[in-house]
C-alpha cells in the first residue's frame, strides 16, 4: 500500500506572520539566505517531497508536500525548533497551519500582497518568486508547488494589471509623488528641500526613484544640510538664499522644526515674475507647518501639507482594501478549482500507474501458464487474461475518472491506491 | 471662413479654382477640429486646476492627467490648428478676391479673423509666458466659442439673402434657401415666373 495521502492533506502550509507574531518573535524563527539549501535538505529529510520556504521581514512560511499520511505539521514544528533552537512553546501560540485548498489560497493572497502591512505592495511578490527559485535550484519543488506557485505568481501579476491594486497611493511618500505628478511630469525637475527630518528623506528617496533631475538641501545648520545632502545624493544650498533658489525649483518639501512661516505669499510674489507663470509645487511636512496656507490661492502655485498627504494615502487605502475584497473570493475559489485540478492529474496518474500494474501481473501469469501450450491456445488464454483485466479494472478506471471531474481526484487515487496495492 | 458666393451682378458668378476650393475647406475642417481638441483639453484642464486647488483627491483626480500633459496637448493643437486656420484663411480670401466678392466686412470673416487672432494671442502669448495656464486654457474656450459661431453663420439656415446662385446665357437661377423658393430672372428685369415652396 502506498503511504503518500492525498494532496489536500499533503499540501501544507505553516509558518508565521506579522499578523500572528511580534517581530521579535519573527526574527528569531527567519533564515538567512545563504542557510536555505541548508535548511530545505533537513525538511525533505524528515518526510516530504517538496518544500520552499519563505522567509521576509514580515513572515515565515514553510510551504510543504508530506510524503506520508501523518500529520506533516508537527515535523515542521520540530524542525523550526530544532533548526533555531527555540523552544515550541514559545512560537506555537503564533503558528497557522493551512492545508489544501487553504494552503493554496493563502499563497495567492501573499503573492498577490493582500495579506502583507501595506495592500498591495509590490516587493512580497519578488520575494516569493525569489524562494521559488531558490527551492527550484536545491531540487526541492516538485510538480505540485511549481503549478501552485505559478498560478499563485499569474494571479498576483492579474491583481495588480487587471484590478488596480497598485494604483492608488498607501503611504505619504508615495502620495506626494503622485501629487506633485498630477502637476508635471518629474523628469528634469528641481526639488529643494528645507529642514533635514527623518520623513523628508523618505519623500526625497520617492521623488528621486520617480526619476527628479537635482535635489538641493538648505537647512539652518549647514552641517545638518551637507549631511542630508550627502545621504539623499542631494546637493546642500543656503538659507540666505532661498528666494534666488525660489525662481529656479519646482517642488519646495518643507519639514522643518521651525516656529512660524518661512514662506509666505510676498516670497513667492516676489519671484512670480522671474518664475515666468512656472508651476510650483509646495509640500509642507512640518508640525507647525512652515508654509503660509495663504500661498495655495496664489496663480499656478500650489501648496499640500501633511493632512492633504495622509488624506490621498487614506483613500489609497481604502481604494486598495476594496480590490481586496473583490479579489479574495476569486483567489479562494481559484485554489478549489487548482485542488481539483492537481487532484485529477493525480487519479490521472493513479489510473496509468493500476493499468501498468495490472499489465505487469497478467504478462507474469501468461509467462508462467502459456509455457507448453500451442500458440493457438496460448492466444486464447492472452486474450482472456486481457477481458478479465478490463472487466475488473473497469469499476475502479470509471470511479478514478468521476471523482476527478467532481473534484475527489486525491482521495479516490488514495483509495485505489490502498485496495490493488500498486505503488 | 467657409465661402459663400454671392453676388448682385450676375456677371460675377464665375466656378472657384477646384484645388484652392477644396484646401480651403480642408483646412478650414481641420483648423476647426484642432480648436475644438484643444478646447477640450482645456476643460480637463481647468477641472484638473480646480480639483488640485480644492484639494478634492477623488475618482476624476486620479484619472485625469496631469496639467502639463493637458496644457501640451492644448497648445500643440492650438498651434497646429493657427497655422492649418491660417492656410484656409488665406485659401478663402483668394478665391473670393478672384470671383471678385466683396467679404472683408462680411460678418463669418470678420467672426473668422477674431477666431485667428485669438489663438494667435494664445501661442504667442504662452510662448513668451505672458499668460499663465489657466488664462491659457480660457482663451483656448473663448476661441473655441467663436470657432461654433462661425459655424453657425455658416450654416444655410443663418442666411438672410440668397445662398446659391447660378448661371446659363440670359438667365439666372436664384435659389434662396431662406424662404425656399425659386426666382428666374433676366439681366435686367424680373421674369412673372416665381415658385414657391
Amino acid at each position: 500500500m502506498s503511504e503518500s495521502p492525498p494532496l489536500c492533506r499533503a499540501l501544507r502550509v505553516i509558518g508565521l506572520s506579522h499578523h500572528t507574531a511580534p517581530v521579535a518573535l519573527r526574527e528569531r524563527l527567519a533564515f538567512r539566505a545563504e542557510d536555505f539549501s541548508k535548511a530545505l535538505a533537513n525538511i525533505l529529510a524528515r518526510g516530504f517531497h517538496e518544500a520552499v520556504i519563505l522567509s521576509t521581514c514580515n513572515r515565515v512560511e514553510i510551504y510543504c508536500v508530506s510524503s506520508t499520511a501523518d500529520d506533516p505539521a508537527p515535523r515542521i514544528r520540530a524542525f523550526l525548533s530544532e533548526y533555531h533552537s527555540v523552544p515550541e512553546s514559545d512560537f506555537l501560540p503564533a503558528l497557522y497551519d493551512h492545508g489544501g485548498a487553504d494552503a493554496i489560497r493563502h499563497l495567492f493572497e501573499v503573492a498577490a500582497s493582500l495579506d502583507s502591512q501595506i495592500l498591495g505592495e509590490t516587493e512580497i511578490l519578488s520575494q516569493c518568486k525569489e524562494a521559488f527559485r531558490v527551492a527550484a535550484e536545491c531540487g526541492s519543488c516538485g510538480r505540485v508547488l511549481q503549478r501552485v506557485f505559478e498560478r499563485a505568481f499569474f494571479h498576483a501579476k492579474e491583481l495588480r494589471a487587471d484590478g488596480g491594486i497598485g494604483r492608488s497611493r498607501a503611504s505619504v511618500s508615495s502620495a506626494a509623488v503622485d501629487l506633485a505628478k498630477k502637476l508635471f511630469e518629474l523628469e528634469d525637475r528641481v526639488v529643494l528641500v528645507i529642514g533635514t527630518g527623518e520623513m523628508a528623506s523618505g519623500i526625497v528617496r520617492a521623488l528621486k526613484s520617480a526619476g527628479v533631475a537635482e535635489i538641493w538641501v538648505a537647512s539652518r545648520t549647514e552641517a545638518r544640510a551637507q549631511e542630508f545632502a550627502k545621504n539623499e545624493g542631494g546637493k546642500p544650498c543656503l538659507m540666505q538664499h532661498l528666494e534666488e533658489h525660489l525662481t529656479k525649483v519646482d517642488i519646495v518639501l518643507v519639514s522643518s522644526a521651525a516656529p512660524h512661516y518661512i514662506i509666505g505669499p510676498k516670497e513667492i510674489q516676489a519671484v512670480a515674475q522671474k518664475r515666468r507663470s512656472r508651476t510650483l509645487c509646495l509640500i509642507d511636512i512640518s508640525v507647525p507647518r512652515n508654509v503660509d496656507p495663504a500661498i495655495h490661492e496664489l496663480d499656478d502655485t500650489f501648496l499640500y501639507d501633511i493632512d492633504d498627504l495622509e488624506e490621498i494615502a487614506r483613500d489609497g487605502r481604502k481604494e486598495r482594501e476594496a480590490v481586496a475584497v473583490h479579489w479574495r473570493p476569486r483567489l479562494a475559489e481559484d485554489s478549489r478549482e487548482l485542488v481539483r485540478v492537481l487532484g485529477g492529474t493525480e487519479s490521472g496518474d493513479m489510473a496509468k500507474k493500476l493499468l501498468e500494474h495490472a499489465d505487469a501481473i497478467r504478462a507474469d501469469i501468461l509467462l508462467e501458464h502459456a509455457r507448453g501450450l500451442d500458440p493457438k491456445t496460448a492466444e486464447i488464454l492472452r486474450r482472456a487474461l486481457e477481458r478479465m483485466q478490463g472487466k475488473l479494472l473497469h469499476g475502479a478506471l470509471g470511479t478514478l475518472k468521476q471523482a476527478a471531474r467532481e473534484g475527489g481526484g486525491a482521495d479516490a487515487a488514495a483509495w485505489v491506491s490502498r485496495l490493488f496495492v500498486c505503488k | 471662413m467657409a465661402l459663400s458666393i454671392v453676388s448682385d451682378t450676375t456677371q460675377t458668378v464665375l466656378p472657384a479654382p477646384a484645388q484652392t476650393f477644396a484646401t480651403h475647406i480642408i483646412c478650414a475642417f481641420l483648423g476647426y477640429g484642432l480648436f475644438l481638441t484643444a478646447s477640450g483639453a482645456s476643460v480637463l484642464y481647468l477641472a484638473q486646476n480646480r480639483l488640485l486647488k480644492r484639494k478634492t483627491f477623488g475618482i476624476v483626480f486620479q484619472d485625469l492627467p496631469s496639467l502639463e500633459k493637458l496644457e501640451r496637448l492644448e497648445i500643440v493643437c492650438s498651434r497646429l490648428g493657427l497655422l492649418i486656420f491660417t492656410i484656409a484663411l488665406y485659401a478663402g480670401a483668394s478665391i473670393a478676391t478672384m470671383l471678385k466678392v466683396p467679404f472683408w466686412f462680411e460678418l463669418k470673416f470678420l467672426a473668422a479673423q477674431v477666431t485667428w487672432l485669438v489663438f494667435f494671442v494664445l501661442v504667442a502669448g504662452r510662448a513668451m509666458r505672458w499668460i499663465n495656464g489657466r488664462t491659457a486654457a480660457k482663451c483656448v474656450l473663448a476661441g473655441a466659442s467663436l470657432v461654433l459661431i462661425t459655424f453657425a453663420l455658416g450654416h444655410p439656415l443663418s442666411k438672410q439673402t440668397t445662398t446659391t446662385q447660378f448661371q446659363v446665357p440670359s438667365f439666372r437661377f436664384q435659389v434662396d434657401r431662406s424662404i425656399a423658393n425659386l426666382k428666374l430672372e433676366t439681366r435686367n428685369q424680373k421674369l412673372p415666373l416665381e415658385v414657391r415652396a
